[in-house]
């Protein structure tokens, strides 16, 4: 028998009970309704999270902090320690972060030092600037042969800096549009301008300047809070010369060395992924040598198996409908099988094969279940707009373009995909009756 | 060309036998027409369900064109019947929502004829057979001769080399049954086909060439023009005993049988109650 005639068979035995195939369809487009906006539910929330997650910080980073989880024996995160870090598979690159505990400068700039600042230094291997992600507005990163003191600064740094000459509100400058609309210019060109550090000790004679370093800034980063402070408003330097600046600023000041005699130890370190698959073993590598670590995908990972919980209690809710509508399409062909008893009779009689009546039944079970399957899908994109329409003006600002219900192509297929099987899954106890069904019945119900 | 050994089918109703059919043995010949004749419960219709593979014997041979139909899976019957076999009902059994052109094109759908193909043959036949008109109409729409003549067309659009039909003017007056018998005799007599019919009326026999009588699921009486053949069958039935004598002795005996649904059972001897009626 050709499948075409198949085909066209059960369809015309479905045409033939039109309001009973109506009903049936119903009921499938009903629990395809159900556990695709369920489900499109789910995926909408964990987009939102996903583009929460963005905005937070950066996925392929992970901060590494030599905290002892005993308390008492602290370990220590050397520099070979961190050079171990890089050569572990997915990592990019790996560098101490290192914020000077004993250090605190300023910054001066134009003649007489007219305009100063605090300067919020932190040092990273200069090899790392540019695979740790950060991003230049202006500018070039520091190379191997600038000479001592070359730094970047944060995108906002040059609004640090405040006239000593004028009093508040008038000895700043901020990066805040004026009524025109323009972007008021800070103080100081840090990328033209001479810019000191100067370190000062201050005693009943008043403060006395004890250190003062020329630097040269290259470049300004693209502010992004996702990849820290320093980006806004801090300076970047290379580590072995803040490391020497600390050592002079203590010599300077009188300070002992804490570390002395010690190899020198890093509280925390900050190691670049190559994408967010690599994130869970990196971390697990790193843990394992007993650090602790943060990053926004351990976190992302334990709100994915949220929404992954989520979805799939909503899936379950939705797919007890279906299971309603499979019962209801098995009844259906059960019915159907009984009324036709005698068709069927007749057809084997006439050399119909037992697989061809099979195939038929299952063909009538699998039309309704595609055909309310395309049919709830068409309803779930309507029900779909309309949800985030009203959703969106209900919540109003507070989500902003947060949608309520995503139906992406795969969950449509999905959908109509399930509904067909659940059709076909749902028609095969009843075909196998139809086979049952003896050649002699065609004569005997008379 | 049909060639019945030893045939013996027992029933059981409510834990009682009851031997519908026992030690018939008869052949027929190709292109012969033949009636089987008898009263309600003479087996005349187990036979025929026999001989088309509708039922399984309790023992014995039943033997179309050189092939064992009762040991036949049902895959193998079902391709059995698309090329050997046409079969008319006495209730007609055509499909209720299909024109007469698509039931008579039904049984080449199982074959896999393309539809174009199948339905001009069919509409040939059915010319050809005086329902031109009546081509596109559903059954409901037609009197009961031209739905049994839409019947008859779908038993010989395959070309099948046997036709058997179950009492085919039971449901009809008598001015159509007779229309209805010269056609079948003529067609089955042009297209040299075997043609067996079970009937209970002795009159409608006389038709036939070929007339087996049954009483009490037994060969009563067996003519061809007239001349007894009894004893050809004789020879048939001793010829199986010696065919059988060497090999080991039937497996299926009796009380095997599996227990029919005494509801089944019902439906059935109501049915060859209304044959007789």
């Amino acid at each position: 028998m050709k499948i075409s005639d198949l085909l066209k068979l059960s369809l015309d035995n479905l045409k033939r009970r039109k309001g009973r195939t109506f009903l049936t369809v119903l009921g499938v487009v009903i629990g395809t309704c159900s556990i695709v906006m369920m489900v499109s539910i789910g995926v909408a929330l964990d987009k939102s999270y996903d583009d929460m997650m963005e905005g937070m910080g950066d996925l392929t980073l992970i901060e590494v902090y030599n905290w002892s989880s005993s308390g008492t024996d602290t370990q220590s995160m050397t520099d070979k320690v961190i050079e171990g870090f890089s050569d572990i598979p997915g990592v990019r690159v790996a560098t101490p972060l290192y914020r000077p505990s004993q250090l605190s400068m300023q910054c001066a700039s134009g003649t007489n030092d007219k305009y100063k600042t605090y300067a919020d230094i932190i040092g990273l291997n200069e090899r790392a600037l540019a695979d740790y992600g950060y991003e230049l507005k202006e500018g070039r990163f520091p190379t191997a042969t600038d000479k001592e003191y070359t730094v970047i600064v944060g995108e906002n740094f040059a609004y640090n800096f405040t006239n000593q000459r004028k009093q508040y509100p008038n000895n700043m400058v901020q990066p805040i549009p004026d009524e025109n609309g323009v972007i008021p210019k800070p103080f100081v060109d840090v990328l033209n301008d001479d810019i000191r550090l100067q370190g000062y000790t201050w005693d009943e004679n008043g403060e006395k300047l004890r250190i003062e370093k020329e630097i040269k800034v290259v470049g300004v980063l693209k502010g992004d809070t996702s990849k820290g402070y320093e980006t806004m408003y801090g300076m970047i330097m290379n580590l072995e010369d803040l490391i020497k600046l600390e050592k002079e600023y203590m010599k300077a000041n009188d300070i002992k060395d804490p570390n002395r005699g010690k190899e020198r130890s890093y509280s925390q370190a900050a190691v670049k992924v190559n994408s967010i698959e690599d994130v869970e073993a990196v971390t697990k590598r790193i843990e394992d040598q007993g650090y602790q670590t943060y990053s926004m995908s351990s976190i992302r990972n334990e709100m994915k198996k949220q929404t992954q919980v989520i979805q799939l209690i909503l899936g379950g809710l939705g797919s007890i409908s279906l299971l309603v509508s499979a019962i209801g399409i098995a009844n259906t062909m059960t019915m159907a099988i009984y009324e036709r008893t005698k068709e069927i009779g007749i057809m084997k009689v006439l050399g119909c094969e037992l697989k061809d009546i099979k195939n038929m039944f299952l063909a009538e079970a699998a039309g309704i279940g595609f055909l309310g399957g395309i049919v709830g899908i068409v309803i779930c994109y309507g029900l779909s707009a309309l949800l985030n329409t009203l959703g969106a003006s209900l919540a109003g600002a507070v989500t902003g373009g947060v949608k309520l219900s995503i139906i992406p192509v795969w969950l449509a297929a999905f959908g109509m995909g399930f509904s067909t099987f659940i059709g076909i899954l749902s028609g095969y106890v009843p075909a196998l009756r139809a086979v049952k069904i003896t050649a002699l019945s065609a004569i005997r119900h008379d | 060309m049909i060639r019945v050994e030893k045939l013996r089918k027992v029933y059981k109703v409510g834990g009682e036998k009851v031997v519908a059919l026992d030690n018939v043995s008869v052949e027929i010949e190709k292109g012969e027409f033949c009636c089987i004749v008898g009263t309600s419960g003479s087996g005349k219709s187990t036979l025929l369900n026999m001989l088309a593979g509708l039922e399984k014997p309790t023992k014995g041979k039943v033997k179309i064109n050189g092939q064992l139909v009762n040991k036949m899976t049902e895959k193998e019957l079902a391709v059995f019947r698309q090329n050997n076999i046409g079969f008319i009902f006495q209730s007609y059994n055509l499909m209720p929502t299909m024109t007469a052109v698509e039931n008579v094109a039904f049984p080449l759908m199982f074959k896999g004829v393309p539809q174009k193909i199948r339905e001009k043959r069919a509409r040939k036949i059915l010319a050809e057979m005086g329902l031109g008109s009546r081509m596109n109409h559903k059954p409901r729409e037609m009197s009961g001769g031209q739905q049994q003549r839409v019947g008859i067309a779908r038993a010989f659009v395959s070309k099948p080399k046997v036709i058997f039909a179950d009492e085919p003017t039971g449901n009809l007056d008598s001015a159509t049954t007779e229309q209805v018998m010269k056609m079948l005799l003529d067609i089955s007599q042009k297209n040299d086909i075997t043609f067996v019919m079970v009937t209970h009326d002795p009159e409608l026999a006389k038709m036939a060439r070929r007339v087996i009588t049954l009483k009490d699921g037994r060969v009563i009486n067996d003519t061809r023009d007239g001349v007894s053949l009894l004893e050809e069958d004789e020879k048939i039935a001793e010829s199986f005993e010696e065919e059988t004598a060497g090999e080991q002795p039937e497996k299926q005996a009796e009380d095997e049988q599996p227990v029919q649904v005494p509801g089944e059972q019902e439906v059935s001897n109501g049915h060859s109650q209304a044959i007789s009626q």
